[in-house]
């Protein structure tokens, strides 16, 4: 082992241009893993952190105010009960502080006992009077801090004592409310009331013992809440499920890139250093003709891997790391989400750094030990990791220099194929975050993504229908009935119904994903996100309650894939909701004729008295969570363009110091610093252009569907990389390859050209 | 083959004055050159012997611009190839000077292998700055005249050694250089081959162009116009005229 240490040491020292080249790869393939894991692990547990530390309740009911006794009789003997926390909450609060001012603020008023939020800044509010606690996204929005004052409704000017967060819903401005906390008994004591005084509860927060089996609790609660009216039960994975209507197919879709991006840190990685062996395919041949053993020569390479991967591969993480920090945390705080503290992610790091560290020790000894196999004299000669194949004989084309590039980079089919592969897979990543950005701006923007093929709405009555009808330009109305509702046969499961008189599809039509349409009363097509949460499929039954005295039963007779709040809808006729006593509510819908003149529509709609409002996507208008969002792209996709400029480098400088004969016969023969470039890019080149197939092909086949599996199931996410898209990343490549080979050959020329001379071409 | 000799003002198409090399460096450090002068005419084909190891590659890098001196200077057709401190040519410079006035024959022929013959020959044409469409005829000519039109699509692998060092010749030749610098050019070639080639720089030397030649054996120097020794770093002469004006060889000494 000594020796083999020694041995690695002096040879990392010997050549010390190329030692940080290795670690410069391997730092930059760090760096891609430091980003992903620090998103995919921030973005994937941020909810259960959250949850955790907040403490958040089993189950959640609400319900119009009841006195304490009456709702403390109906919760006190539930099984598997281990606490209850009976609150008020009072909506459309006025909240007031630093210029800004809300009128949809939330105020909690909560009693002694367990909280269901974590306080991040500062303290809980106490018995004290006139202290508040606010939600963090409002503390952020209107940069509030612990002892900052806020107005709140008619309790007035409130002194802020902490700064809470609640993953129960996401968090203001995304969420258009914002909840602010007081104490109970410290409100009682200020009013004046006498001992025992409650406030009226409208909400009940219950905790399970055994979490596993809240579905008991929430069944038997169910039961024995007969007299609260508009009773609404939401569970804890209810809640995760409302959060990620949101944001769930982002985060999805970021956490599934991590993965992604996981692997080709690994592929660059292992094809590093298989590099890094080939380039001492010399040295292990004299040393194999000095009597050192393969299992020697294996031990050296796999130590010179280790020590090189070993710092390069701690700093490379690090610096993912603190990139995605801020990016990762603002999109888990627009989530009411936490981010995972330092030394979890630093215990992450750590384990994934030793991963990297054998992964490139590893790999280094897998072709040591193939070269390490061969005869002393073929490594002697110069050769491959791989036997090389004998040339063709047919008649060799011409090119020019950019031809000879193309050649001599070509000649090493292994390697050409490994850095083909590095560069495909990082192009194809990059491909993949175009076309997750162009998801983006349809999801937010454009109404035909969710399968909706009207493009106005107006509040107007069912009997306006007709006059609608009559404006020039409108094709086709119809009221658009939508309700919010939750499974009876699995509680807390929200869904959102939509009902139209007549055929949908005309409005509204979400790709079929089985069964057919919709025909009659009594019939759903359902989301996939829904059949999935479930278990529905055509023939099942779908028994939905309302906000009505009466469950709705339909048959459902087709699966869609429905993109709009995950998939967890449900598209109907109206008559068996209204049968179940539901109030259906909704805007008149308009389709409008191609090329139809939406001012004239408009016009005609406020002749009617009411306003045209244009459709918009699934997550409506928040720019801010969207720039947050597109922030994290860019890092990410700025870190795959520097490991894909990196691969092109290392290529060329490889390609380079293997043909220096080469180079120095052209430079022999009068090739310039120009004539160096041209050949050198069309090496790169002869890399790039396949690799952009790979890329295509790769991003198209498998990425972009695996992606779409694990951030949607869904739904069918368009995923695939437009033409532009494509003209663009090969563009880049180009650029890069251009910045490559001006890279490599400054460091060509700089050389003397008697230097590549003592080696063969 | 269209010699185009251009001669520095004093007639010599070569000139080099006071060079040096150091190899090394402290107690390690190896004096390989001492200030050595050296002129070359057009038509002159001159020999340069000696020990391995005494300088002699060195020197002819020098003389070609593939490697820089410690001290002194030398001229290509009037051009620096080491100049004064002030008169130093660039990288570019000097690749043009390569790429116009010197062709290099190497000892292992140094042809790309992805490459066929031809293809090596008209390698100089596609140079960025070269006359492409002349350098090409004239390598395609060169091809023909050599006698290599038969193996001119066979890569190097395919040739033999007097092949491979005929098309090395040729690729030389393609730039129209006025000085042709040839680095043990039959060392790695049997008697017959090594004579073909000999001939060929004869002949080259005899269209006008200078040729200086670092060689071994003695059936090289046999064909030279002069023979330098480089001992201890300097350039003696060996032998001058080896020809006679009726141009046939004469006894060696």
């Amino acid at each position: 082992m000594t020796f083999a240490l020694r041995t690695a040491w002096a040879s990392l020292r010997g050549r010390p241009g190329r030692t940080l080249l290795t670690a410069t790869g391997i730092a930059a393939a760090g760096l891609v893993l430091g980003v992903a894991l620090t998103v995919a692990y921030a973005l994937s547990t941020g909810f259960d952190r959250a949850a955790q530390r907040a403490d958040l309740p089993t189950v959640v009911a609400r319900f119009d105010s009841e006195d304490l006794p009456d709702v403390s009789r109906a919760v006190r003997d539930l099984p598997n009960l281990a606490a209850a926390s009976y609150r008020f909450e009072q909506t459309q609060v006025r909240l007031a502080a630093h210029g800004h001012a809300l009128q949809d603020g939330v105020v909690q008023v909560v009693p002694e006992g367990r909280r269901g939020y974590a306080i991040v800044a500062g303290r809980d509010v106490g018995a004290r009077d006139r202290e508040v606690v606010v939600e963090r996204g409002l503390a952020r929005a209107w940069g509030l801090g612990v002892g900052d004052r806020l107005r709140v409704g008619r309790l007035g000017l409130l002194r802020i004592v902490g700064v809470s967060v609640a993953p129960d819903n996401v968090a203001f401005p995304l969420a258009r409310t914002a909840r602010v906390t007081v104490a109970q008994e410290a409100l009682l004591r200020r009013f004046g009331s006498r001992r025992g005084d409650r406030f009226p509860v409208n909400m009940v927060a219950l905790w399970a013992h055994d979490e596993s089996r809240s579905d008991v609790l929430v069944s038997a609660a169910r039961q024995s809440s007969f007299g609260l009216r508009q009773l609404r039960f939401l569970t804890r994975s209810g809640v995760e499920a409302l959060v990620g209507q949101a944001a769930g197919i982002v985060v999805a879709l970021l956490v599934a890139f991590g993965i992604v991006a996981t692997g080709l840190a690994g592929v660059l990685l292992g094809a590093g250093a298989q590099s890094e062996v080939q380039r001492a395919l010399d040295r292990i041949g004299l040393q194999r003709a000095l009597g050192v053993t393969p299992g020697a020569v294996v031990a050296v390479h796999a130590a010179r891997g280790a020590l090189v991967a070993a710092p390069a591969a701690a700093l490379g993480l690090a610096v993912g790391a603190v990139v995605a920090r801020n990016p990762s945390e603002s999109v888990l705080s627009s989530l009411n989400e936490l981010a995972p503290g330092g030394p979890t992610i630093a215990a992450l790091l750590g384990a994934v750094w030793l991963a990297a560290i054998g992964l490139v020790a590893g790999s280094s000894a897998v072709p040591a030990w193939r070269a390490g196999r061969r005869a002393p004299a073929s490594l002697l000669r110069g050769g491959d990791v791989a036997a090389p194949r004998a040339p063709g004989h047919r008649r060799v084309a011409r090119g020019g220099l950019a031809g000879l590039g193309v050649r001599l980079v070509a000649a090493r089919r292994v390697r050409f194929a490994a850095v083909v592969a590095v560069l495909g897979t990082a192009a194809s990543v990059v491909l993949l975050l175009l076309a997750l950005a162009s998801l983006l701006q349809a999801l937010r923007d454009d109404p035909a993504t969710l399968g909706k093929r009207y493009q106005l709405t107006a509040q107007l009555p069912d009997y306006a229908v007709d006059a609608v009808q009559a404006i020039p330009g409108v094709q086709a109305t119809a009221p658009r009935f939508s309700l919010d509702a939750v499974s009876a046969s699995s509680l807390g499961s929200p869904l959102k119904v939509i009902a139209y008189p007549g055929d949908h599809t005309r409005f509204e039509a979400p790709p079929l994903a089985a069964g057919r349409r919709v025909r009659g009363p009594g019939e759903a097509e359902v989301g996939l996100g829904l059949a999935d949460a479930l278990g529905l499929r055509p023939g099942s039954t779908l028994v939905v309650q309302p906000r009505a005295p009466r469950e709705a039963r339909f048959r459902v007779v087709g699966v869609v894939r429905a993109l709009q709040d995950e998939g967890r809808v449900a598209y109907v006729r109206p008559d068996r909701l209204d049968a179940a006593g539901a109030t259906l509510t909704g805007p008149m819908v308009l389709r409008l004729d191609r090329g139809a003149d939406r001012a004239r529509v408009a016009r005609g709609l406020r002749d009617l008295g009411a306003r045209a409002e244009p459709v918009r996507g699934a997550t409506g208008d928040d720019g801010a969570f969207l720039d947050v969002l597109a922030g994290l792209l860019r890092v990410v996709a700025l870190t795959v363009a520097l490991v894909c400029l990196h691969a092109l480098v290392s290529a060329l400088a490889l390609t380079a110091r293997e043909r220096r004969g080469a180079v120095a016969t052209l430079r022999a023969a009068g090739a310039d610093a120009r004539a160096l470039r041209r050949l050198l890019a069309g090496a790169a080149g002869a890399v790039v252009v396949p690799a952009l197939a790979v890329a295509v092909l790769l991003e198209a086949a498998v990425l972009a569907p695996l992606v779409a599996h694990l951030a949607a199931g869904y739904a069918d996410l368009p995923l695939g990389a437009s033409a532009g898209q494509i003209a663009l990343v090969g563009g880049g490549l180009l650029i890069l390859s251009w910045l490559a080979a001006w890279l490599t050959g400054r460091r060509l020329v700089r050389e003397p050209v008697v230097a590549g001379l003592r080696e063969e071409p | 083959m269209t010699p185009h000799p251009r001669p520095t003002p004093d007639g010599a198409v070569l000139r080099a004055r006071g060079l040096v090399k150091v190899h090394g460096s402290g107690r390690g450090q190896r004096r390989i050159l001492d200030r050595v002068d050296l002129d070359v005419r057009p038509g002159e084909l001159l020999a340069i012997v000696g020990r391995s190891g005494s300088g002699k590659s060195t020197l002819l890098q020098l003389l070609g611009g593939l490697d820089r001196a410690d001290a002194g200077t030398v001229e290509v057709g009037g051009r620096w190839v080491a100049g004064p401190r002030d008169g130093r040519p660039s990288e570019r410079e000097l690749s043009a000077l390569r790429r116009e006035e010197i062709g290099f024959v190497f000892q292992f022929f140094h042809l790309l292998p992805e490459l066929d013959g031809e293809a090596n020959v008209l390698l100089p044409a596609t140079l960025p700055g070269a006359d492409g469409r002349a350098a090409a005829a004239r390598g395609r000519a060169l091809i023909d005249q050599l006698g290599l039109r038969d193996v001119a699509a066979l890569r190097p692998h395919q040739l033999s050694g007097g092949e491979q060092q005929r098309f090395a010749l040729a690729r030389a030749l393609v730039g129209d250089p006025s000085l042709v610098l040839a680095d043990e050019p039959i060392g790695n070639l049997d008697v017959a081959a090594g004579d073909v080639v000999l001939d060929l720089l004869r002949g080259i030397a005899d269209g006008g162009r200078a040729v200086v030649m670092v060689t071994h054996q003695a059936e090289a120097t046999a064909r030279a116009d002069r023979v330098l020794r480089l001992e201890g770093g300097a350039l003696v002469v060996d032998r001058t005229s080896a020809r006679g004006d009726d141009g046939q060889v004469r006894a060696t000494g």
